[in-house]
């Protein structure tokens, strides 16, 4: 429930940058990510689902914007902490051949699978082939875009030469990020293993803790306008004369 | 460096055999409870020696020598070198010393711009620099088994520890006390710097030894400020894409 709570209000708080024309990318993505939230809940599935045609769409939609949400936030980070390894693996013809191959995977195994009643988190259909192959192929654009960003994220994070707010912030971005990988290898390759707390704690975890290290940014972003340093100049004068 | 706590007390009981320990806190200005935890520590901290010595009228430099650790401070007090002088000359000072020498042809050492007082931020690495004969770092670390760049890294920060201060001074050739004066533990009177020996270490310099030093200065200070830009401009952005 935090997590549901967590990403509208700091999409909110972000919306009125967002209608300056500050930052979209960001707002878009955590307004995706609220959307992804709310229809993981049972009762907002089951309600939005059958407006749709009740065939599991809903399921579908989420899927896509969780891949925008990774997209988004994958070039951003890439771009923001200078990571260019990152930005080309995310970016590059490599990234945008994961990104083809996840839409289309989750596409096709969708339309195989025989889903005729709302169900959330496909649960009611676990005994299908194609809905947990279904379920696997929309883990993997997320992990790979996670796995790309977490080297330079906690990089940056374990770096003493950067500025203390900022290396927090990262740090939390790559501890989410590594909850989502470990999520997915944990999905992936460790077979028959009961779905159980680690499942829901892992995924919603992670989405808080981005969530809040976005959010650390944003503030200290608008800290950093509302209160510019004095002269570079100064500043190192009135240190050196400092007792 | 600490002493060590018996050795403290040996000399509290020689130097102020009346004076409760509460009574030799309140004179010097520390707290009660500092000295306790050094003493049951069995190790007390240099700095609390130098304030105790002075709340007991005491010459510092005097009482540290009583000490294993200082022993032979006192004898190998000297007067400073002039370049020891300049080096705690902050660059604004030496700028003004140039202006001033520029527009008065000749101008009468009284009406030079005062120098600011020291030790400043930058005294420490100032002097440091300024005794160094271009290997003192590899003897200072050979000697005392501290790593380079954990002594890098305290010049930067402008410290040094009382220890290696000493033994730098040691090393280099010049009077033991002076690292003490530019890492602020004992004030330049104390360790027999003359008054005014900055301003006449100046006026021995010519005008173009002046506006060499002046440059050199600049240099330096003008490599740090274009680390700090570029880190804060890269932040900055890092930011701009997050926030």
């Amino acid at each position: 429930m935090g997590s549901l709570g967590c990403d509208p209000f700091f999409a909110l708080l972000r919306a009125p940058g967002a209608a300056r024309g500050e930052n979209r990318g960001i707002f878009t993505a955590l307004i995706l990510m609220s959307l992804a939230m709310a229809l993981s809940i049972p009762r907002i599935y089951l309600f939005v689902d059958p407006l749709l045609g009740g065939v599991n769409a809903a399921n579908l939609i989420l899927r896509y914007s969780l891949f925008t949400v990774f997209l988004i936030l994958g070039l951003k980070l890439a771009a923001a902490f200078n990571a260019q390894g990152a930005a080309r693996f995310i970016g590059g013809p490599a990234g945008r051949c994961v990104l083809a191959a996840s839409v289309l995977l989750v596409t096709v195994l969708f339309l195989l699978s025989d889903l005729p009643r709302s169900s959330p988190g496909l649960s009611g259909y676990r005994d299908q082939v194609t809905v947990l192959a279904y379920s696997d192929a929309g883990r993997l654009y997320t992990a790979y875009v996670a796995a790309c960003l977490v080297p330079a994220l906690s990089a940056f994070a374990l770096n003493s030469r950067q500025p203390g707010d900022i290396r927090f912030s990262a740090g939390l971005i790559a501890l989410g990020m590594s909850a989502a990988v470990v999520h997915t290898l944990l999905s992936l390759f460790v077979w028959g293993l009961e779905r159980g707390w680690w499942d829901t704690l892992l995924n919603y975890a992670a989405v808080i803790v981005v969530a809040f290290g976005l959010a650390l940014m944003w503030n200290s972003h608008r800290m950093a306008k509302k209160h510019p340093k004095p002269g570079l100049l100064a500043r190192a004068y009135g240190s050196f004369d400092k007792e | 460096m600490s002493v060590s706590a018996k050795a403290f007390q040996t000399w509290r009981a020689k130097a102020a055999p009346l004076e409760s320990t509460a009574d030799l806190c309140r004179l010097a200005g520390i707290k009660r409870s500092t000295l306790a935890q050094q003493l049951v520590r069995g190790k007390v901290s240099v700095s609390t020696v130098v304030q105790v010595a002075r709340a007991c009228d005491q010459d510092p430099v005097e009482v540290l020598s009583f000490f294993e650790e200082y022993r032979g401070l006192r004898d190998g007090v000297r007067a400073p070198t002039a370049a020891e002088l300049i080096s705690q000359v902050s660059y604004v000072c030496i700028l003004e010393q140039v202006v001033a020498r520029s527009r008065q042809p000749g101008i009468a050492p009284e009406e030079l711009p005062e120098l600011c007082p020291f030790p400043h931020r930058n005294s420490v690495r100032g002097w440091f620099e300024a005794v160094d004969p271009g290997d003192l770092r590899q003897r200072l670390s050979a000697s005392t088994g501290v790593a380079p760049q954990n002594l890098s890294a305290q010049l930067t920060a402008g410290r040094l520890a009382s220890a290696l201060a000493l033994e730098a001074a040691r090393l280099a050739g010049v009077s033991l006390a002076s690292g003490l004066v530019a890492t602020g533990l004992l004030t330049p009177d104390e360790c027999g710097w003359p008054p005014g020996g900055r301003e006449q270490a100046l006026a021995q310099l010519s005008d173009a030894d002046l506006v060499i030093l002046a440059r050199d200065r600049l240099d330096a200070l003008g490599k740090v400020l274009k680390k700090v830009e570029n880190d804060e401009k890269s932040n900055s952005a890092l930011l701009e894409q997050l926030g």
